[in-house]
């Protein structure tokens, strides 16, 4: 399960330019990965939708992208021109992103929006395209495929509209999913149901996944290893079986900050930020 | 359902339209020309004076008057021309065609040229491409049309001789074009009267490009700016983590998306162009509405201002209501269930 051959990433940083010179945002970021499961958990603002996208080659101008390491399965994605890029993206690595409401493209049906991932990667003709969307639309539990395959996005709830995003994703069978906080846009009801689903999924087809939130029992319920970030850099790497283990002060800091049966009934404790975080 | 919204699409289109008929009846009895004198002249007796305006049925009661106007303009029609000494609405069959050529001419110039330029400087944007398009484009909103038009007659027409001067098609054609759609490209196309065609086309052009030139200039702009707003939509990036190429993200999925409001302006365009460019149409002595409506303006003829602003208020009002019916087919969130 976990060899370590999917993705390596070694001395990731990306910086913009600012006014006083240019500004990391992520710094020496580093993960080695099998097909496993690993959570990137921190405050918003920490570099966790920016590792991202620099993972898939996506940061926006004019951010900067270096790295001393960056390999999926066998290829060098740091050797990689736009092109090449496009032949990474959708293929071999995808991404759900936030809220289906923005992420979906509102005049464009359910449909096409799933095949295109398809399209852009293999011929096919279009009955057997139709045929792979109906059937993963399937797969991520929606029980009148035909429909949703001929909606367009505002016809959606918000958890099918996910639910839509993800078969777009998994359609041309990637290695590696990242879900950028994949459920906080969407109701309490419908969010364990689509982290379920997506959890089953990646298990059961063997896709490495790297679940980005800013809630630390949720990723620790669904995932392998945990990392923490602060301020662009990983401040603790752990085990999800064993939070407890946790060193740094701005891990416990969030733990502190989580309701326990112990303390009901109080104030719970909120973080501010602390000097001592920044040592790592 | 769908029967309902039809219905209450066509009460308001009548709504509107009485409205309008309404206006341009108070402009007219506002307006401080008296329509008695423009027909009988200052220098009139009392008693001719007093009858023609009873004959005009200008000593009825105001709401009488404007039934009477309603009731006209239901049978066609708009009045007497004082200065053409013809029915106004026939002046307006003749003059409307030509404004209606000169406006396609140069929204399809508009179009055509805009949209490119305005969806690549938006994919090109803060490069030197996309500060050129914008300096073309604040040249063509800051430059008075009458300015350019002139100087366009002295270099192409006058200097070059390389398009023919005011008018619309050469006098040796005016009378043997065989009317059929009023539009001299197509009628000329239509008849197979090559020479006659190369005359219309080599006046249009002039008029056309220049009026075509402002509204690529505002079309491109706008384009430009909705195309920016959609390029930095989530689905956007969606699309580049499925593997789609920029040609593509810009043209299936933003493009279809600032479509929406880009027809809109499109819309608008085109409406201004059909109220008679009227300082175009006077710098090319263009015999279209504008030039039609100025003239008559001046001559205190107010039957044919009125009738010549009852019609392009109309043009507005459907080309408004046409807008609204496309829009379904653009975005399907304003598809009725
Ligand atoms: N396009 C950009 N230009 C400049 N700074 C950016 C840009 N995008 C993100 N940042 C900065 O990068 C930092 C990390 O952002 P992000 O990765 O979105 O945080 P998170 O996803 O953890 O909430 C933030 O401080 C943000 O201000
Ligand atoms: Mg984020």
């Amino acid at each position: 399960m976990t060899d370590a051959s999917l993705l390596d990433i070694e001395g990731l940083t990306v910086s913009f330019p600012s006014d006083s010179g240019r500004v990391s945002v992520v710094r020496d970021f580093a993960l080695r990965m099998g097909r496993e499961k690993i959570g990137i958990v921190g405050e918003s603002g920490s570099g966790k939708s920016i590792t991202a996208r620099a993972i898939l080659g996506l940061v926006p101008h004019p951010g900067q992208t270096t790295a001393r390491r960056m390999q999926l399965g066998n290829r060098n994605l740091l050797a990689l021109d736009s092109a090449g890029w496009r032949g990474i993206r959708g293929k071999y690595a995808g991404m759900i992103m936030q809220d289906p409401k923005f992420s979906l493209n509102p005049v464009m049906r359910i449909g096409d929006q799933i095949t295109e991932t398809l399209r852009l990667h293999e011929k096919l003709d279009r009955a057997e395209q139709r045929r792979r969307a109906i059937a993963i639309l399937q797969a991520v539990g929606i029980d009148d495929p035909e429909r949703v395959y001929a909606a367009y996005p505002h016809e959606l709830s918000g958890g099918m509209g996910q639910r839509a995003m993800i078969a777009a994703m998994l359609i041309s069978s990637p290695e590696l999913i990242i879900a950028d906080e994949p459920t906080s846009a969407l109701d309490v009801l419908v969010r364990e149901q689509v982290l379920k689903l997506l959890d089953d999924l990646v298990t059961t087809r063997g896709i490495g996944l790297i679940l980005i939130s800013h809630d630390l029992p949720m990723v620790a319920r669904f995932c392998d290893r945990i990392l923490v970030m602060y301020r662009g850099r990983i401040v603790e790497t752990l085990d999800a079986h064993h939070l407890d283990r946790a060193n740094h002060p701005y891990t416990k800091g969030l733990m502190a900050c989580l309701p326990q049966p112990a303390y009901r009934g109080q104030m719970l404790p909120s973080l501010s930020r602390d000097p001592a975080w920044e040592q790592a | 359902m769908k029967a309902f919204a039809f219905l209450r699409g066509v009460t308001t289109l009548v709504i509107t339209l009485a409205g309008l008929l309404f206006i341009t009846f108070v402009i007219g009895r506002v307006m401080p020309i008296d329509p008695v004198v423009a027909v009988v002249g200052d220098k009139a007796s009392q008693e001719t004076y007093a009858r023609a305006r009873e004959e005009m049925g200008l000593d009825k009661p105001i709401w009488v008057q404007f039934g009477r106007y309603i009731e006209g303009v239901a049978r066609g029609d708009l009045g007497q021309s004082s200065s053409s000494g013809q029915p106004v609405v026939e002046d307006i069959a003749r003059a409307f065609p030509a404004t209606l050529e000169l406006s396609v001419f140069a929204i399809v110039i508009g179009v055509l040229v805009g949209l490119p330029l305005g969806v690549y400087a938006a994919h090109r944007r803060n490069t030197w491409f996309d500060h050129a398009a914008r300096f073309m484009s604040l040249f063509g909103y800051s430059t008075p049309v009458f300015w350019l038009g002139l100087i366009a007659l002295l270099i192409f027409y006058a200097q070059l001789g390389w398009t023919s001067g005011p008018g619309r098609i050469g006098t040796a054609y005016r009378y043997t074009v065989q009317e059929w759609s009023g539009l001299l490209l197509i009628d000329t196309l239509r008849s197979g009267d090559w020479n006659a065609f190369r005359s219309a086309f080599s006046h249009i052009i002039l008029p056309g490009l220049l009026l075509g030139y402002f509204s690529l200039a505002y079309i491109a702009r706008m384009t430009r700016n909705f195309m920016i707003e959609e390029l930095n939509k989530e689905y956007v990036t969606m699309a580049r983590i499925k593997g789609a190429s920029e040609t593509r993200i810009l043209w299936r999925h933003a493009f279809p998306n600032a479509l929406v409001p880009v027809v809109t302006v499109i819309a608008l365009s085109f409406g201004h162009l059909l109220e008679g460019a009227v300082l175009t149409e006077t710098v090319f002595a263009w015999p279209g509405l504008g030039l039609y409506i100025t003239k008559s303006l001046f001559s205190a003829d107010m039957p044919a201002v009125l009738g010549g602003t009852l019609v392009v208020g109309v043009c507005f009002v459907l080309l408004n209501k046409a807008t609204e019916l496309i829009y379904p087919f653009l975005d399907p969130r304003t598809r009725a269930r």
